[in-house]
């Protein structure tokens, strides 16, 4: 045979990959050829030199490909040692930024939902004179009870705002009482506490009034669409007329808007009072103190309206009615007070007007309810003392 | 599959006293092979540390054999781990009385083959003709931080420079000591193709790696 064809064999030999008949003889030709021996061992020291030169490293390397297949794998990452990152979630960052981005979220919320936020504060009912003195000196306020009128439909019916607090002021102005001496400065201060802070406004009629802006505030720049939207409530405002029984809709007022109204409510003319406002108030009152007195009169062992507040067990309103609240006489007192005190406040009937300012004096002269004080100042208030 | 060094006899030719140099080899594989096993059975039971181990034992092996086929470091990278997922997912179907590694390699194998046939289609026996095999122009990227010494690269830079037809039929027998029947299977050619690649890729090897044989 060919020497070329013992050479090319000779691979399959050093594999023992030849048939038996023909690994012998190349076997035999291999005894007798040196050329071939020779190929054969450096077939040998090529296998020699992959096995040296094919290895890898052992470097760093395997440890971390081990542990991301072992994290591929949701292995325990206690037992993984994982090297020290740098990430930027990793150094607390993301919680700052988080903060940032929920202070943001905050400040928007605010600011979309501003008309709701301060319509909550105007929708809970004005202060009455005996509640403000007992702000001012709790050590005078009767028993502290939970807040649960159920008596009046408050959500169906319109609550006191603050601009109807100025129309009840002008139409005491045009009632020229010796009794009408609501304080129009108090409440309007009161508007002023509900009130953002000074508006940058773009309305140019009411920017030229007010006071210059030092210093704009980021809440103020966030308030400014409302501000722009209680344009037409200050308008209607500076001419009352515009006003609509249906305008029940509560504006908040700012801190200069507020300072203007207060300086147009002087000029008030009282035949720009919309009377058909302050009846819809009186109506509330009234109904509110009609369903007062009809739960008083269910009370039982109440005889009179003097030993209500002594009641200390709570009573239910209707006992058929498992949805009700319960509610203590004496609160039910003191929601008849203001019911009364309102009444008499607003109505222009005179027999009305005597028969709340009696009921009133009641409990003032009684001298045991807990309600005592609030009745005093109601009649001081009324200016029938 | 079962371990090719094993079940393959020694040739009755000088490389047989090469591989039997090493007296206590047989012994070392016992002992490895139990310990593997007990590794094994016990990543069966659900003891994540044994297969990390087991990860450990072969990764560095298997990357060797998949980078050799695939030529890509990336790609090697990703059968391997690839391949690890897997047989954790199959564990269960493994017997633990065979040897661990061809189960593994088999799995990583058959992850690599596509690309491996696609490398085939892309160069051809006529790349050869042309151009010859330039190990120079073979750039093996993030392969050097694992390789030590100048002749490591200059290896592998020689093995990369073959068109994949012939460096997997090295591959598979060099580096699995896989036999020509058990490539033929693999990269579906005839045994005979098998052998006259090998025999070409050898050739071209101790041409180029003479100085370090």
């Amino acid at each position: 045979m060919d020497h070329a064809y013992f050479i090319d064999r000779l691979s399959a030999l050093f594999d023992n990959e030849l048939p038996p008949q023909e690994k012998q003889v190349v076997e035999e030709h291999l005894r007798g050829c040196a050329e071939c021996q020779a190929a054969l061992a450096k077939l040998q020291q090529l296998e020699d030199a992959v096995k040296r030169h094919s290895q890898l490293a052992d470097t760093d390397y395997w440890e971390e490909s081990a542990q991301k297949i072992e994290r591929q794998l949701g292995f325990d990452q206690q037992t993984v040692i994982t090297p020290i990152r740098h990430r930027w979630y990793e150094r607390g960052l993301g919680w700052k930024a988080l903060a940032a981005v929920a202070s943001i979220a905050v400040l928007a919320y605010i600011g979309i939902n501003s008309d709701k936020i301060l319509k909550q504060r105007d929708l809970a009912p004005s202060p009455t004179p005996a509640e403000e003195k007992r702000i001012e000196t709790p050590q005078v306020s009767p028993v502290d009870v939970p807040h649960a009128d159920t008596v009046a439909p408050q959500k169906a019916e319109p609550t006191k705002k603050p601009l109807e607090v100025i129309r009840d002021a002008a139409v005491e102005k045009r009632a020229d009482t010796a009794v009408g001496q609501v304080r129009v400065k108090d409440q309007l201060a009161d508007v002023k506490k509900m009130a953002p802070p000074a508006p940058a406004s773009q309305d140019i009629n009411l920017s030229q009034r007010m006071a210059p802006v030092t210093a704009k505030q980021p809440e103020q720049q966030i308030l400014n669409k409302f501000e722009t939207a209680s344009m037409p409530e200050r308008r209607a405002v500076a001419a009352p007329t515009a006003l609509s029984a249906e305008s029940n809709r509560v504006v908040p007022i700012p801190d200069t808007a507020a300072r203007i109204v207060e300086e147009e409510a002087d000029n008030v003319s009282i035949a720009q009072v919309d009377t058909a406002a302050v009846d819809s108030t009186l109506t509330w009152w009234r109904k509110k103190r009609d369903a007062l007195e009809t739960v008083r009169k269910t009370l039982p062992g109440v005889d009179a309206f003097s030993g209500l507040s002594k009641m200390a067990a709570p009573t239910k309103l209707r006992s058929d009615d498992k949805k009700q609240p319960q509610m203590t006489p004496t609160e039910v007192e003191k929601q008849l007070l203001e019911a009364w005190y309102n009444v008499a406040r607003l109505t222009r009937d005179a027999g009305e007007r005597d028969d709340a300012v009696a009921e009133i004096r009641k409990v003032a002269e009684g001298g045991k309810s807990a309600n005592h004080a609030a009745a005093v100042d109601y009649l001081r208030e009324l200016g029938v003392r | 599959m079962s371990d090719q060094s094993e079940s393959r006899p020694d040739p009755v030719t000088k490389g047989t006293e090469k591989r039997e140099e090493f007296p206590d080899s047989t012994v070392n594989q016992i002992v490895e092979k139990s310990a593997e096993r007990k590794l094994v059975e016990a990543a069966q039971n659900g003891d994540k540390k044994a297969f990390g181990d087991l990860i450990r034992l072969h990764q560095k092996k298997l990357f060797r054999y998949i980078y050799g086929l695939v030529g890509s470091f990336d790609q090697a990278e990703d059968v391997v781990q690839e391949a690890f997922v897997k047989a954790y997912g199959a564990l269960n179907t493994f017997k633990p009385e065979y040897a661990f590694y061809p189960w593994l390699s088999t799995i990583a194998r058959n992850l690599a083959f596509t690309q491996v046939n696609r490398e085939e289609r892309k160069e051809s026996l006529d790349k050869l003709t042309e151009k010859g095999y330039d190990p120079e122009s073979v750039e093996l990227g993030p392969l050097e931080k694992l390789l030590d010494a100048e002749s490591e690269k200059r290896f592998y830079k020689a093995l990369m420079a073959m068109p994949v037809t012939y460096r997997s039929v090295f591959v598979l027998r060099h580096f699995e000591n896989m036999d020509y029947v058990q490539i033929a299977h693999y990269l579906k050619i005839p045994p005979g193709t098998v052998d006259s690649r090998l025999y070409r890729a050898r050739k071209y090897l101790m041409d180029e790696l003479k100085d370090l044989l």
